[in-house]
Formats: C-alpha cells, structure tokens, sequence
C-alpha cells in the first residue's frame, strides 16, 4: 500500500480557495455561504464553474432558519453545473480530500470542489444535540450528557489524570491562537484580546472546560479546488501540492473509548503521511490543526509526536506556537480564534500560506517567522473518532 | 428538544435492558460463543461477531470512575436549576465503559479511579436510571 501511496507524492494539488464574509452575518442562508464560497474558488483558480466535475460537501447539520436541507444537488442546481461526482459526508468522516484524490486518480473528475457552510451564529446552533450519537436515542440526555464539549471534556479530563495535562497547557494554546487572530482580520476574535490570567478566572461551562477552550460558532463558508499538479500549471496560483495524506478512524464512541488520552487517528495516519511524503516532523515548517477544543490540538500534536504525553504545557509556553515562536501553528487563529468551517478552517489557511497570500500573518514575512516549505494539516471528526493528515508542500 | 425521558425504545435489547433497570437490576449482554460482555447493546458480539447472546447481571459495587465532567451550564430546560452536575464514564468490572451520572456527592470530591457503586434513581413510571456514587462516601 505504502508505494502505491508515495507514487501519488505531489501529484494533486490545491489551487483555489474561496471565503466569504464571516462572523455574524444576518439574512443569510447556510446555502448562501455555499455558494459564495464555492463561486469564490472556482474564480480564485481561474476556472469556469462548468470546470468542476467534483463535487463534495462537508456533512451539514439540521438546517436552520426554515431552510432547505443542504444537499450536494441543491448546490449543484444553484451554482447550474452537473458534475460527474457529488458527494457529502453523513457524520464527520473527514474523507474529502481521500475523496477527491481518488476520484481525480481514477480518472472520474478533473476539478474537485470541496466545500463547507453555515448560518450557525445567526441561525441560534447551539450543538447541544449536533454531533453525539448515544448508545441509543436519547441516553445521553436522560445521563445529561449534552454536546460535543461534553464528549471532548470527557477525553480532556481523562488525560489530566493519565499525562498531567489542564489548564494550564490549554491556557497557552488559546493564548498563542489568539495572537495570530490579532493578524487576521477576517478573524472574529481580530482585536478580541485573551489574556492567561482572563482565561482562567473564566468560569468552567463543561468543567475541565472553559468558554476559551471551545471553537467558535460563526455564519461563513470556505471551500477549495483540488485538481492535478500537472492542471496546476495552467492556473495562476502556485499551487499547494499535497504530498502526504491519510486517515485513520478510531470510530469507538467517547462513551466508551479507552483513546481519551491517546492513541488518536493522529498516531496512526501521522506516520504514514509522513512517510508518502518522505518527510519527518523535524520537516514541517508550521501546523494547521483542527481544534474543535485546545485539547484536541494538544492531543493530536502529542500523537503526531511533537512532544512526549505531559509535555505540552512547555511546548507551548512561551509563544513557541504564537506569531514569531518556533513552530507556528493555526496561524489564521484556527477554530477557536478564526471561523468555523470544519476541517476547511485549517487546510485552506496551509494553502494560503504556501501560497503567499496571508498579508500580516504570512509566515517568511512576518518578523521572526521562516518561509514554510511544508506544512502539516489535520482534520477531525466526532469525538476523536475520525481523523485525515494531510502534508501539503510547495512545488 | 423532548423532556428527557426515554421513549419508543427501537428493539428487544433496549426493551429489555431499561425493563431489568425498572427492576434495578444493570444487565449487559453476554456473548454465548467468546464471553465478551457488550456495551452498547448490540445485535452482534464485537469481538467475535456472534449472534448468540445472554443477559448478565453486573456487580454494580465495582466500577471504576474512568473519567468525568462537570455541568456548570444547563442544556437543557429540564437542567435549569440542577448544575452543577456530574456525567462521568464508569468502568465496570465487567469490562463495559458506561456513560452515567454520579450522585450523591459534591463534585469536587470525585476524581479518576474512585470506586463507585450503582444506586438507582426512578425518573418516572416508566424508567429508572442506573447512576453511581462513591463508596467512599457511602
């Protein structure tokens, strides 16, 4: 398996990427953000939206504001195109980019479209039953269990006993995020300080969790252009080569996981990007994490390997993660400081910064930052139940 | 969102499991081929793939708080004015990693590893919730 993988090292590629308008935006539905985020990288690549022949949506959650069901036809039918390939995953299986991959290798497609949007700040989502699944319906509410923070607070408490984590580490990794928001300003928390100190004198809303600890909820959509590297040449961007996938899926319920503390997908899909890659983590310029929760950037960097269990509180101390700190990572400010746009929010920020286009966060600009070769992206889906690493270099 | 009662149940396993639990009674199925005992309740042993299964009842005195959170904000209407509360994933003897409440405490003295034992609450007619409490503080 490894050498059919390391056969497709840099042979597609990410070429477009497409934002709208992000925060609270009223009057907008989730639809909306689709499309302007699928229009938006479809120009971004200098293509034609009659190009795409791929088409793949993130799952998307029970619609709100009286809307209708988000489904990959409704956009299609939106955008008039008739791809050969329309996909959208159920339940946060992070297979889009495999997906695409695999449909642009088979020969099935040639542009790949990877979207993802919500009205959820103005739509009032509150995931509180968005995402869990219980041993059967309604278990976990009569438990009072409520919500993907619970789940993640389950695992994030579990791994305060095993490896000493806490506060204390999670602080830093809000903390740094926070700092590369400031240089965002598409970033909703752009301006919206966050001290140490205000972070933990914030009260517990899932204890050991605080307000700080969790993603943000934001009306937006993203999306991006997968095609080959060799389409790549063509367009005007230089492209971000993907030179390193894979998932690894867990899939066991938080409710009875024995991974609370590790081993993730991370520990498992980490190693064989890396090596599709031919890389070592000493290689990776900067990570774009998927941090639904700091604990989920803590654990999935520890089982990436980037430290050893228990040691991430001085991984991250001192700005090490922040603008100008040795390793860089979710240099857009993330989920937790950026936007929500699932696994989107960090791939589409590698891009950019392979790219060049990141203005005052643009690493190799910004003082005391290198110009990244490779970067390492994650995406992450239920409760540590799915999992896709995605290495992406510069031609 | 419903009241948090547990309704329309979708098989024999669920009948029976909240059915043994009105009697106060935590039962797991056991597979007849391998002896894994299952949790959540299936139609097939994980670990074997065997159909055949019987009802065990678990030790409920020996479990194991595997970890817990606490509740300080309500998600529910039917949770306003009972934060802050505890949901912890209980390791039974009996090998399953069971989601409950834990009660009869203040949260500040639980931590990972405390013995607890099941102690029932009767929510309605109809159900009664297996939840657990440290035996320290018995």
């Amino acid at each position: 398996m490894m050498k059919s993988l390391q056969r497709l090292k840099g042979k597609y590629a990410v070429v477009g990427i497409g934002y709208t308008p992000q925060g609270h935006i009223e009057n907008r539905t989730a639809l909306s953000f689709y499309l302007e985020a699928s229009v938006n990288a479809i120009r971004d690549a200098c293509l034609r939206k009659e190009d795409i022949d791929g088409l793949i949506c993130y799952r998307h959650f029970k619609p709100l504001l009286n809307e209708a069901e988000i489904t990959p036809y409704l956009l299609a039918q939106h955008l008039s195109i008739q791809p050969s390939y329309i996909g959208q995953e159920a339940n946060c299986a992070r297979n889009q980019l495999i997906t695409a991959i695999s449909l642009l290798e088979a020969g099935f497609c040639n542009y790949v479209l990877i979207v993802y949007g919500d009205n959820a700040l103005s739509g009032g989502r509150t995931f509180v039953d968005e995402v869990t699944h219980s041993e059967h319906y309604g278990y976990n509410e009569v438990c009072g269990m409520f919500g993907p923070i619970a789940g993640y607070a389950l695992a994030a408490r579990r791994g305060m006993m095993e490896f000493g984590t806490g506060p204390d580490t999670w602080k830093e990794i809000a903390f740094n995020q926070r700092q590369w928001a400031h240089l965002n300003p598409q970033a909703v928390y752009h301006g919206v300080p966050l001290s140490r100190e205000a972070y933990l004198s914030a009260p517990f809303i899932v204890e050991p969790f605080r307000g700080a600890d969790a993603c943000l909820i934001t009306d937006g959509g993203r999306a991006c252009v997968v095609t080959s590297t060799e389409r790549a040449r063509d367009l005007p961007h230089s492209p971000a080569l993907i030179l390193g996938i894979a998932e690894a899926n867990p899939s066991v319920d938080i409710n009875q996981s024995a991974f609370m503390a590790g081993q993730t997908g991370a520990k498992q899909a980490g190693p064989i990007a890396l090596k599709m890659a031919g890389i070592t983590l000493d290689d990776i310029g900067a990570c774009e994490i998927y941090d639904c929760f700091t604990y989920t950037v803590e654990l999935t960097m520890q089982d990436y390997g980037f430290y050893r269990p228990g040691e991430a509180q001085s991984f991250f101390a001192e700005g090490r993660t922040a603008p100008g700190g040795k390793l860089p990572v979710n240099t857009s400010g993330g989920l937790l400081a950026e936007a929500y746009h699932m696994g989107l929010t960090p791939l589409t920020e590698g891009v950019m910064q392979l790219m060049g286009r990141c203005g005052d966060r643009q690493l190799g600009i910004l003082q005391g930052t290198k110009k990244p070769e490779i970067i390492l992206c994650s995406d992450n889906g239920g409760v540590f139940q799915t999992h896709c690493t995605v290495i992406l270099g510069r031609p | 969102m419903k009241n948090l009662l547990l309704t329309d149940l979708p098989d024999d396993y669920t009948r029976t499991f909240w059915r043994n639990c009105k009697e106060h009674s935590l039962t797991f199925q056991r597979c007849n081929d391998c002896g894994h005992v299952r949790w959540p309740l299936s139609f097939i042993c994980p670990r074997c793939s065997s159909q055949g299964s019987e009802w065990v009842q678990s030790d409920g005195s020996k479990g194991r708080v595997y970890t817990y959170i606490v509740f300080h904000a309500a998600f529910h209407p039917d949770i306003i004015g009972k934060t802050p509360y505890v949901v912890a994933v209980i390791e039974l003897k009996e090998g399953p990693h069971f989601l409950a409440k834990i009660i009869g405490c203040n949260h500040t003295q639980i931590h990972c590893n405390m013995a607890v034992e099941v102690v029932w609450e009767d929510v309605s007619s109809e159900l009664s919730l297996p939840s657990f409490q440290p035996l320290a503080l018995r």
